[in-house]
């Protein structure tokens, strides 16, 4: 230091070039913080550099809601960067109302968290739903901001629909999705392969109320079934495709089923045939299967369930990290939870919110004590009693 | 009478915990059950140790019983087994009591069991409160509980132990008037003890107040060895009843009973075959026919007990 100084003063310089020659000599000394500070001190720069909040939205905009399921239910990922706490709504606009729900308020610290948010379910006439995601974001000191998507100033608008269409090229195919809106499941979609057509196609899947086809039906599907989705895949082609396409069904949260049966109207016939090699994926509530035909193709419940098809897979709960699913229940049964005593605690009807599912809650809604509990399932439909045993424990 | 009032008071005041545990008292001893579970006051066998744990201080003689049982039989999918082992030996000298061990499990095979250890200790209390036994006859007793439950956890929780257990006790007192009443107290996981997996849960705090009446040969209705008992059960703040009944025909060897609760009644009998002067063999049966749960056969108990010098 003090070496430059002499030759500052050796060289002559004037005020305006020893300012900048002392200017230059403490920028290369900022930036070399080990020469002026040590090692440990570098740490404490890059930590406070890398605390200060940059959060973000992440979310995959949504663009046709089915108008058979009307719901629309957003994935969401947040970012927290430096906040400590995250607050989400979604604004919306249907048919020009302005309606705003609280639906996440989080308390945790967390780096990131993936959710998901529903609206409530749109009216039968509600033709399309502009839609704007905000967090608020509050940090350790309760300093409060906020992080919009689009934008502040924007919504995304989802068009309510029955159908979508997509034009199959001969050369390449391609895919047809019909989005239902909602993001925690699946969509219905047909791939189809490169030379599946020798022209290019317009295919169109609609999806139908349920059921606006007669229910009237052939095979193995009895009486009990019901009929849980209905889509239309148009126009006819003939002959059968000689390559299969890959079609996925979405038959929608209404159900509690976990077996299921496809079926394709035969449009000659005038019957419903049972398609044998299907996939039903339960976590994405699609089937998927190969097709060959267009036409109508339904998704009924499947008659052919045993007991076990009824009762809760996981058979023992522990308070606050899962619940007992009963599967394949709809209107009309009930679900009965009995202590070891046999005086029952609970009653689990097909209007309760929560659905057929136990929690561990006693009717009065406190948590019932760990041990042993017998459930009895009423089947309506089969006039049956299924008995079993589950733990629920603390 | 005013030392025993003042017992009674201070015990039945006695906080009640407010907890939800595991554990819940039910299904032990097939004399006890074909009554109902209405044992407090009576509890003059080798159900004692786990219904009131005084009372096995006026045993004369050496008892060991064993239960075995299926609960709710006809539901398919329903398999829970109860069982129960309780032994008494009282000792040579009056003054030195009587001692107990017992064992109760409760099981659903690949799902859960509760399995409970007692070693118990009781005796007359007449000398210590100076109160002449001519009028009524006073035990105490306590009970070290050992409890354990085992889980049989899926994937999801294969984070967590699979078993659970805690040391507790009982404390119990019985007095027995020359006129036929009697009345027992019970306090049972005295100490509520935690055996959560994850949270903390308290095995529930129990209150049980007795009292019964009995006699050789009731007047009028001419019934022998006649027992009338009702048990007043307070846990978790929530309070139940439960009341038997039990009368020996056939020259007092074979025992009708019944009984009952919120939930149940129960039917039971059992005969006792006599070898020699002092050596008994007594085998049991109950029955409890649950009013809520639909479809079952009810809930059966077979024991086998043995007393001797």
């Amino acid at each position: 230091m003090l070496q430059v100084f002499y030759k500052m003063l050796k060289l002559k310089m004037n005020r305006k070039q020893i300012f900048l020659s002392i200017l230059l000599v403490f920028s290369v000394l900022l930036a070399s913080p080990v020469y002026m500070f040590g090692a440990q001190q570098i740490v404490k720069v890059v930590s406070a550099a890398a605390s200060f909040p940059v959060a973000r939205i992440i979310h995959d905009e949504i663009t046709t809601v089915s108008s058979i399921r009307r719901i629309l239910e957003a994935k969401i990922s947040v970012d927290f960067g430096g906040y400590t706490s995250a607050t989400a709504k979604i604004n919306y606009y249907l048919n020009g109302s302005s309606e705003s729900i609280l639906v996440k308020d989080k308390g945790a610290v967390q780096d990131q968290e993936e959710f998901y948010i529903s609206l409530p379910k749109f009216d039968s006439g509600d033709a399309k739903v502009d839609y704007q995601i905000q967090i608020t974001f509050k940090d350790a000191y309760d300093n409060t901001s906020y992080l919009y998507w689009p934008s502040s100033s924007t919504y995304q608008t989802a068009d309510i629909v029955s159908y979508s269409s997509g034009v199959v090229t001969a050369g390449s195919g391609g895919t047809i999705r019909f989005e239902s809106g909602n993001q925690q499941y699946g969509n219905t979609e047909i791939v189809f392969s490169s030379g599946t057509f020798t022209t290019d196609q317009t295919i169109t899947i609609t999806e139908l109320s349920v059921p606006s086809l007669s229910p009237s039906y052939s095979g193995s599907v009895s009486g009990t079934s019901r009929m849980v989705a209905l889509y239309s895949i148009m126009p006819l082609w003939a002959p059968a495709l000689t390559i299969p396409a890959r079609a996925t069904f979405y038959y929608g949260t209404e159900t509690t089923a976990t077996k299921f049966d496809l079926m394709r109207r035969d449009s000659e016939t005038d019957t419903w045939e049972k398609i044998s090699d299907i996939t039903i994926d339960l976590s994405s509530k699609t089937i998927s299967t190969y097709i060959t035909k267009a036409g109508y193709y339904a998704i009924y419940t499947s008659s052919n369930l045993s007991d076990n098809d009824y009762r809760p897979a996981k058979r023992v709960v522990v308070q606050g990290r899962a619940v007992f699913k009963f599967n394949n229940l709809s209107e009309g049964d009930s679900v009965k939870i009995y202590n070891i005593n046999g005086k029952r605690i609970r009653e689990i009807k097909s209007g309760d919110s929560e659905g057929f599912k136990w929690d561990g809650r006693k009717n009065n809604g406190s948590y019932a004590e760990s041990g042993t509990y017998i459930y009895q399932i009423k089947v309506k439909d089969k006039g049956k009693l299924i008995s079993g045993t589950i733990a629920f424990v603390k | 009478m005013k030392k025993i009032i003042i017992i009674t008071a201070v015990l039945m005041t006695m906080v009640i915990i407010k907890a939800e545990g595991a554990f819940v008292d039910t299904y032990w001893g097939v004399r006890a059950l074909g009554m109902g579970g209405a044992f407090t006051s009576v509890a003059n066998d080798s159900n004692a140790p786990l219904y009131n744990i005084a009372g096995i201080a006026n045993a004369v003689q050496q008892e060991v019983t064993l239960m075995g049982s299926r609960l709710f039989t006809g539901l398919e999918g329903v398999e829970i087994g109860a069982n129960y082992f309780g032994y008494i030996h009282p000792m040579a000298n009056e003054n030195y009591g009587a001692i107990s061990f017992a064992w109760s499990s409760i099981s659903t095979p690949g799902l859960r069991r509760e399995d409970t250890f007692n070693a118990g200790y009781a005796r007359y209390l007449n000398d210590v409160m100076r109160i002449d036994r001519e009028i009524v006859n006073i035990t105490g007793g306590v009970n070290i509980k050992y409890l354990v439950q085992e889980v049989k956890f899926d994937e999801d929780d294969s984070d967590l132990d699979n078993s659970k257990g805690a040391v507790t006790g009982d404390i119990g007192i019985l007095a027995q008037f020359n006129n036929g009443i009697s009345l027992g107290y019970s306090n049972k996981y005295i100490t509520s003890p935690d055996i959560g997996f994850v949270y903390e849960d308290k095995v529930s705090n129990v209150n049980v107040i007795g009292i019964s009446y009995y006699n050789d040969m009731v007047p009028v209705l001419r019934i022998p060895y006649f027992t009338i008992a009702t048990d007043i059960l307070m846990r978790d703040g929530e309070t139940s009843v439960r009341v038997g009944l039990e009368t020996y025909v056939i020259e007092g060897k074979l025992a009708i009973r019944a009984g009952g609760r919120e939930e149940a009644f129960d039917l039971g009998f059992g005969y006792e075959f006599v070898f020699g002067n002092n050596t008994k063999l007594i085998i049991d049966y109950a029955l409890e026919l649950p009013m809520e749960v639909e479809e079952t056969m009810g809930s059966h108990f077979v024991g086998l007990s043995f007393r001797f010098d």
